[in-house]
């Protein structure tokens, strides 16, 4: 068993970049090998954290909704988890309370500034933690 | 695509002319084009009653990136071809009777000797070249915004009432259809655009539909010869080409260079002194806002395509990874109050 699924993605990527693409036939093969190659190494930065930065949205989100006013109904995304760690159920948590967060911003951007403010910044904080390098 | 598989594909375009245009055709070469996200494209060395002549042929995909007509763009360019903007020469459209070929294809006229490459841009000898790359580039757009629509043949093309409503509902429609996943960022985008509608425009042109480096070829001399892929062209506002040209996905991850070509402003202003228009900044702003989230809508649907669709195409799930998350922080930099403009400059 292989500990690092994300770093030994990563080393497959390069092997694939820099050893098979130079290889290739003709210039199609050689950027689709490239091009495949930089989406396994995307692959693998995604596999390292996609659970975790997942949960620490969803944490991030109830304490925005926890307090917030306005009217979207939250009660159920509150007092919901994931029922694993596995990817798809934690998916459907993180989706649920991204589907609040957009309502609630259309209910409060242009009438409640703090509200807005807020909620950008957890939209940047959300993508920073989802870049891809 | 193994070499028996590409030299099929060139017999069976050999033996449909060879019947369409009544004269010995044989295939002398054939090879595929990287980087069509919308149509299989392939450079095919033809011998036509003996004299070669090269050609690029288009073929559809069992699945694509974007969901458009090839009719529409193959018309297009016979449209524009004789106009002044430069174009490959179309020379068949076939829908209906592919042969062997199997799927529907169109053929135009190679523009030899020239790359499309916008990584090349930076790389000798083309760097050197830059400038006049450039002033070519927003030339040519000026030039396509100062088009009289009425003298061109562009019947078929619908002409929208409000150019700028027009494009961001159908968009808004693609995101609303093709999302995976919540899409945050591009709904606080489409209401902002709701929001600042700006006024229809005083004039209504042909708009390329997705004008960036990488859609035009150019010689080692830095010459543009032709402007490709006009699939998503349509009549609308052309200020919607020149910020859909300037977008900071086009020369990520630098922001100064448009299309890592030159400033944006010394490209607004090629375009100004080309189509003899004066640009509406406040018009522009909501275009250039626009420009990402359409670019958004298309990678949402390629990555929803890669998902669902019947091709695997490494490309749909580039778009649907990289770039989506490009473009949200792009957006993010343009709509977040205070923006540090980490990933886009401010607006112009």
């Amino acid at each position: 068993m292989i500990p690092e699924p994300g770093r030994a993605l990563t080393d497959l990527a390069m092997r694939l970049l820099f050893n098979v693409a130079p290889q290739a036939a003709n210039t199609f093969a050689a950027a689709d090998a490239g091009l495949v190659g930089q989406l396994i190494m995307t692959l693998g930065q995604e596999f390292e954290r996609a659970v975790s930065t997942r949960m620490q949205d969803i944490d991030e989100m109830k304490a925005l909704l926890g307090d917030a006013p306005g009217t979207v109904d939250r009660r159920a995304f509150l007092a919901q988890q994931p029922a694993s760690l596995h990817l798809r159920d934690v998916n459907v948590v993180h989706d649920a309370g991204m589907r609040l967060i957009s309502a609630w911003h259309a209910e409060v951007e242009i009438t409640d500034d703090q509200a807005n403010r807020r909620i950008w910044t957890f939209l940047r904080n959300h993508s920073e933690r989802h870049r891809f390098d | 695509m193994s070499t028996p598989q590409l030299n099929a594909i060139g017999e069976a375009l050999a033996a449909y002319l060879q019947t369409s245009w009544r004269a010995d055709v044989t295939c002398a070469g054939i090879s595929q084009i990287p980087g069509g996200a919308s149509r299989e494209t392939y450079r095919v060395r033809l011998l036509v009653k003996g004299e070669a002549q090269g050609v690029i042929l288009r073929r559809d995909p069992p699945s694509s990136l974007i969901d458009t007509e090839r009719a529409h763009e193959f018309n297009t360019y016979r449209a524009v071809f004789g106009t002044g903007v430069p174009v490959p020469e179309p020379l068949l459209l076939e829908e209906d009777n592919p042969g062997a070929l199997a799927r529907p294809f169109s053929l135009t006229r190679e523009v030899p000797g020239c790359e499309s490459s916008p990584a090349l841009l930076t790389t000798p000898p083309f760097v050197q070249y830059r400038s006049r790359i450039a002033e070519q580039k927003w030339t040519i757009l000026g030039q396509l915004a100062a088009l009289d629509i009425n003298n061109v043949d562009l019947a078929f093309m619908e002409r929208p009432d409000h150019p700028a409503l027009h494009e961001l509902e159908y968009w808004a429609s693609v995101i609303a259809k093709d999302s995976l996943h919540p899409q945050p960022v591009a709904d606080a985008a489409i209401r902002h655009l709701r929001r600042t509608l700006p006024a229809k425009p005083k004039k209504l042109a042909l708009v390329h539909g997705d004008y960036r480096s990488g859609n035009f070829l150019y010689d080692t001399s830095g010459q543009i010869h032709a402007v490709l892929d006009w699939e998503m062209a349509h009549i609308g506002d052309p200020l919607e080409d020149l910020a859909w040209s300037l977008d900071p996905l086009w020369c990520w991850p630098e922001k100064q260079l448009a299309g890592n070509l030159l400033p944006r402003r010394d490209a607004t202003r090629i375009w100004e002194q080309a189509s003899g228009l004066e640009l509406d900044r406040e018009a522009f702003r909501w275009w250039q806002i626009f420009a990402s989230v359409k670019a958004l809508a298309i990678w949402i649907s390629s990555a929803e395509n890669y998902v669902n669709g019947a091709t695997k195409e490494p490309i749909l799930a580039y778009a649907g990874w990289p770039l989506i998350d490009r473009q949200n922080r792009i957006l993010l930099d343009r709509l977040q109050p205070e923006s540090q403009h980490q990933y886009a400059e401010a607006l112009l």
